[in-house]
């Protein structure tokens, strides 16, 4: 994770777009993991991204410039789904069939949606701690950091997450073998 | 990779013991497209992963509005803001609290007396008050010695008719004692 800028000058765009566009994908790509909608995943970013700029001088003084954004599209999603009240029927945008229609392709995009579900029906905190580590890479101290869990809870959700999934994908493959 | 190389990988990864490096052994073997049959049922996961990655945010640009106001020092402000206020309240607090302590600070007065619950503190309202209350219990027992008198009279009369009585038994006494010694 990048850490903050050491100027105590004030931050201008280009610093900014510097700082905040690496990260702007991790961003979006969670909170569309939480919110499962695009637009409001957009929103989301859009706000964040606002609410950063408005602070970008107490950005300096951050540890952490991508988990301090991380944690505050964290917040905002879980603000929407509260607001929500968790009415709506939740569905994935995430992976969509590739517009050319190779066999393959639409196989791989298949199955790969179908674990998708198998991860959107994990708990939420698995849900999070499996795709922060296995989609964005992130080490566990860093997880735990976004999360605000412990290292250990990291490591214990993301080894109940993985097998769960583990279990799911030898059943449907057994299934699938018949 | 050898196929026990990736099942210890695997096995690993299950148990949330890999690193980051491991991780990246592993999808890459998964997405090169020559996986074992063996591990083909975790081909779908890993592409997951990859498919979810490609993933991009859309141009976002942060409105004019935002751009041009001015940097957020609210923040500074306020906490400037509370600490004034706690000073500004503190110092009231202080204010009010000698203004009281003064007030209470009155002069002890020479003579102090309770009657009935009441703070008495002039001395002639005091002996006025103690001989007013001496006068009417002077004059309860008055009354009261009056009404004794009258009960012992009454208790007198009544033992009257007692007195006669004893005065006869002594007679008979008497009489008896006399009729004895002419016997003997």
């Amino acid at each position: 994770m990048e850490g903050g800028t050491s100027s105590n000058q004030m931050m201008d765009t280009k610093e900014f777009n510097n700082l905040i566009i690496p990260i702007q994908d991790k961003l979006f790509r969670f909170a569309l993991s939480l919110l499962k909608d695009t637009i409001e995943a957009e929103d989301v970013l859009q706000d964040t991204l606002t609410r950063l700029w408005e602070q970008r001088n107490e950005l300096c003084k951050c540890r952490s410039v991508e988990a301090f954004s991380m944690i505050m599209v964290k917040n905002k999603c879980i603000d929407r789904l509260r607001k929500k009240n968790y009415t709506q029927p939740i569905t994935n945008n995430f992976i969509k069939p590739g517009n050319n229609n190779l066999q393959h392709q639409v196989e791989v995009s298949d199955s790969a949606r179908w674990v998708q579900q198998m991860i959107d029906n994990l708990p939420p905190v698995q849900q999070i701690v499996i795709r922060l580590r296995d989609v964005e890479g992130y080490e566990l101290k860093e997880i735990a950091e976004i999360a605000e869990i412990t290292e250990g809870a990291v490591r214990a959700n993301l080894s109940r997450a993985r097998q769960t999934v583990r279990e799911q994908l030898i059943k449907w493959h057994g299934y699938e073998n018949r | 990779m050898k196929t026990d190389n990736i099942k210890c990988l695997l096995d690993k990864y299950f148990a949330g013991e890999t690193s980051l490096g491991e991780e990246q052994q592993l999808k890459n073997y998964f997405s090169s497209g020559e996986v074992n049959k063996e591990f083909a049922c975790y081909t779908p996961l890993f592409a997951c992963f990859e498919e979810e990655h490609k993933v991009k945010a859309p141009v976002v640009n942060i409105t004019p509005e935002a751009v041009n106001k001015p940097v957020f020092y609210s923040v500074k402000l306020r906490q400037l803001l509370y600490v004034s206020a706690g000073i500004a309240a503190g110092l009231l607090l202080a204010l009010i609290i000698t203004k009281f302590n003064k007030t209470e600070e009155k002069p002890k007065p020479l003579f102090e007396m309770y009657v009935n619950g009441e703070r008495i503190y002039d001395e002639r309202q005091a002996i006025a008050f103690v001989q007013q209350e001496l006068t009417k219990v002077q004059s309860s027992l008055n009354n009261n010695t009056v009404m004794l008198n009258k009960a012992f009279n009454q208790v007198g009369e009544s033992l009257k008719p007692l007195r006669t009585i004893g005065k006869e038994m002594k007679k008979i006494d008497e009489q008896l004692k006399k009729d004895n010694n002419i016997n003997h």
